[in-house]
């Protein structure tokens, strides 16, 4: 390396440039070209200034489709141009180097699990007083719960445009042909663990999907009383009576009664293309699948509640919605784009997809979520006042790592649910003891 | 003696001059991110906010991290079985291309072909090719009566399942290597051996491979960062699971950095890695003098 150097130097000192032993005059010109280039990269570097609102979101591209109409319609009304920012992957960290980079976006589109990431640290504007002072919307505009999960210690943080919670999606076909009454709302564990069997087809058809992803196994949790960590979010309360049975009765589905599909059943297959496919009688999963089901499903289906355990049917609460960088330059204006995202029409717009449950009463309510299938869409809503968000400690993103990969082994059957959960418990402790 | 020049005819000027573009983007992007990630290292920082400086208590947390001896031991696995694998069958088909063959053009561009494609393609496919239920891998040893084996879910088969689609992506690159290297043999030696009745087997082992010297020692080097810094199909294939199996240690840096930034912990990892690199390319280095017998002055 060092000889490749000193080899060059040798050569330039024999002269070997001669191809640019131009005379003086070219060569200043050459200088003041190449000076001139590096300044036009450094200022191409630069970013430009505009008046333009930055908004960033997440979404498939028919949620982009969507959005497109209204960010245009308000471009219209107010005469801000918008520039929007699609992040569809690996959002939370390209949001965090555009606020280390000081391009953080005038209005981001969040989800209630990444919000208090960035409130903690200042990054998202104070809404409340905004949305107080407001002449065209209001707080009773919004579902109480969702507008509580885009808080943050008390401060409101964003505008919801969807709460999200979980339901069970059931194959209508499959239960007439068991001769199986369809679930009711307000239907119970003990019910489930008596039907599934009717409706198991063992190696061809299962009573109910099985996800070992910690948002679908938490209800079980919740519905029995039990949670991952404790209120103050300083203890994982996994190892507890009532969480371990919430794990033990959704275990058993699996491993005891059989009436919930393997790994071995089901290779690579996701849950949702199982139940897509007629194999699943039931499965726990949330609106999102609808509009994908709308299109695709031939046989006859419907949503009911969560089955109630011995704390009764708990689901999450989770919300997304718009929130508004406390450096935005342009805060009246990124505020009007937050209320037109967030009003009745646009809410309307988005609802009609199938995609959403409308952060908004009088969208939900009405014809855009309730007509169409699921015909049961209104149990969506019903289970609203009795849902709860997710908790959200600092190391969120991790503590979810471990619950997903140190369980791993109990939901496949290697481990027990003494063996699993220990040394998870004892990992979730570290994490949440960690002060940043 | 020279006359007093003006500066811009000393030929050293010019030459930084010219070379100023090329400095200044290699100083942009790369060396101040590189001095900086050393600094972040002796930091606390989330992204969001001012960093904060905590002296060594990233280097010392790590080696207190449970995950960090298993990050480690999966690693360091990784490598050992990715060179063997590698470098094997790279020499092997390098000799098998090397003969007169009809077709070789073709089988020279097979093999080079999974290494100019895309390694997230490459891993789509390997995902149904190692699916349990179905996969291309399975159905073969179904044939001969095998059970089905979960090869991405075990913690057992994960990670050598990896190494083998690694190995199968890169191949090419080394097989090129080697066949440069086998092309430049000197004739007149193996000749000579030839003559003195070495044939087949004791030619390759006593002539062509000590001979080839310089060109493993190479593709040695390469295919060991390489190892080392394994990451995109980890990212696409397991995200480091089952049971943190098949997290190495750029994936964890990774993880540590973008998904639960912690910025200052993933900088100490990511110079525990440079020290770990340096450290064994200078091993390699210096170990050459013993197995490298041909080896041109340069």
């Amino acid at each position: 390396m060092f000889r490749t150097g000193w080899a060059i130097r040798r050569v330039a000192g024999d002269g070997c440039y001669h191809g640019l032993a131009m005379p003086r005059p070219a060569r200043s010109r050459a200088l003041l070209a190449l000076t001139s280039l590096m300044a036009a990269v450094l200022v191409a570097c630069a970013p430009a200034h505009s008046t333009a609102l930055r908004f960033s979101t997440w979404g498939s591209l028919d949620e982009i489709a969507t959005l497109r109409p209204i960010l245009e319609a308000f471009t219209r009304k107010e005469g801000v141009p918008v520039e929007l920012i699609h992040i569809p992957d690996e959002y939370a960290h390209k949001l965090r180097l555009m606020v280390v980079g000081g391009t953080v976006p005038d209005v981001m589109f969040m989800s209630n699990e990444a919000l208090p990431g960035f409130a903690r640290k200042g990054v998202l504007a104070d809404l409340a007083l905004r949305l107080a002072k407001d002449g065209q919307l209001r707080e009773r505009d919004f579902f109480p719960q969702v507008l509580d999960a885009m808080r943050w210690k008390g401060t409101l943080h964003g505008l919801p445009r969807d709460l999200s919670n979980l339901v069970v999606f059931y194959n209508k076909d499959l239960f007439d042909e068991a001769g199986v009454p369809y679930p009711k709302p307000g239907w119970t564990m003990a019910d489930l663990q008596r039907i599934a069997p009717k409706l198991t087809v063992p190696g061809k058809r299962w009573a109910i999907g099985f996800q070992p992803n910690p948002l679908i196994w938490t209800p079980w949790v919740w519905s029995h009383g039990g949670d991952i960590v404790d209120a103050s979010m300083t203890r994982c309360t996994l190892g507890d009576p009532a969480a371990r049975e919430g794990l033990q009765v959704y275990l058993d589905l699996r491993h005891r009664q059989h009436v919930a599909p393997s790994d071995k059943d089901t290779g690579n297959a996701r849950m949702t293309q199982l139940f897509a496919t007629g194999k699943l009688a039931m499965f726990v999963y949330g609106r999102w699948a609808v509009p994908g089901y709308r299109r695709k499903i031939k046989f006859n289906w419907d949503v009911t509640t969560f089955p109630a355990g011995p704390a009764g049917s708990v689901v999450d609460t989770d919300a997304s919605g718009w929130a508004m960088s406390a450096r935005t330059r342009q805060p009246e204006a990124a505020w009007k784009l937050i209320r037109h995202l967030a009003s009745r029409e646009s809410i309307e717009a988005f609802t009609r997809s199938g995609l959403i449950v409308p952060s908004r009463p009088d969208v939900a309510y009405g014809p855009a979520f309730l007509s169409g299938s699921p015909a049961g869409s209104r149990v969506f809503l019903d289970v609203i006042a009795k849902g709860r968000p997710t908790r959200v400690p600092p190391a969120y993103d991790e503590i979810t790592w471990e619950l997903i990969d140190g369980l791993g082994p109990m939901w496949t059957g290697e481990e027990s649910l003494d063996e699993a959960l220990p040394p998870v418990i004892k990992r979730v402790d570290a994490l949440l003891a960690e002060v940043r | 003696m020279q006359p007093v020049r003006h500066p811009l005819r000393s030929e050293r000027i010019w030459g930084l001059l010219l070379a100023s573009p090329a400095l200044f983007i290699i100083g942009v992007f790369s060396l101040l991110p590189t001095l900086a990630s050393f600094l972040i290292g002796f930091t606390d920082w989330d992204l969001l906010g001012a960093p904060k400086w905590v002296g060594l208590d990233n280097y010392t947390s790590l080696l207190a991290d449970p995950v960090f001896p298993k990050v480690v031991a999966n690693t360091l696995l990784f490598v050992v079985l990715y060179l063997v694998l590698d470098l094997v069958l790279a020499l092997a088909l390098a000799l098998a291309l090397n003969q007169k063959l009809r077709g070789l053009g073709f089988f020279r561009t097979a093999y080079f072909l999974p290494v100019v494609t895309s390694m997230v393609a490459v891993s789509i496919v390997w995902e149904w090719i190692f699916d349990p239920r179905g996969g291309a891998l399975n159905e073969v040893l179904r044939w001969f009566g095998g059970e089905p084996v979960h090869w991405l879910s075990d913690p057992a088969t994960a990670l050598p399942a990896l190494v083998v689609m690694s190995v199968w992506k890169s191949l090419g690159t080394n097989v090129v290597l080697f066949l440069a290297g086998l092309q430049a043999l000197p004739g007149e030696v193996l000749e000579s051996a030839e003559v003195d009745g070495a044939t087949g087997w004791r030619r390759f082992w006593h002539v062509t491979l000590p001979l080839l010297g310089p060109t493993v020692l190479l593709v040695g080097i390469l295919a060991g960062i390489r190892a080392f810094q394994t990451f995109d199909s980890v990212y696409i294939m397991t995200h480091g699971g089952p049971r943190r199996s098949t997290t190495v240690i750029v994936y964890w840096l990774f993880q540590n950095a973008f998904t639960y930034f912690k910025l200052g912990k993933a900088s100490a990892l990511a110079y525990m890695l440079f020290a770990v690199l340096a450290g064994l390319t200078w091993v390699q280095w210096t170990l050459r003098k013993r197995w490298v017998h041909q080896e041109q002055d340069t």
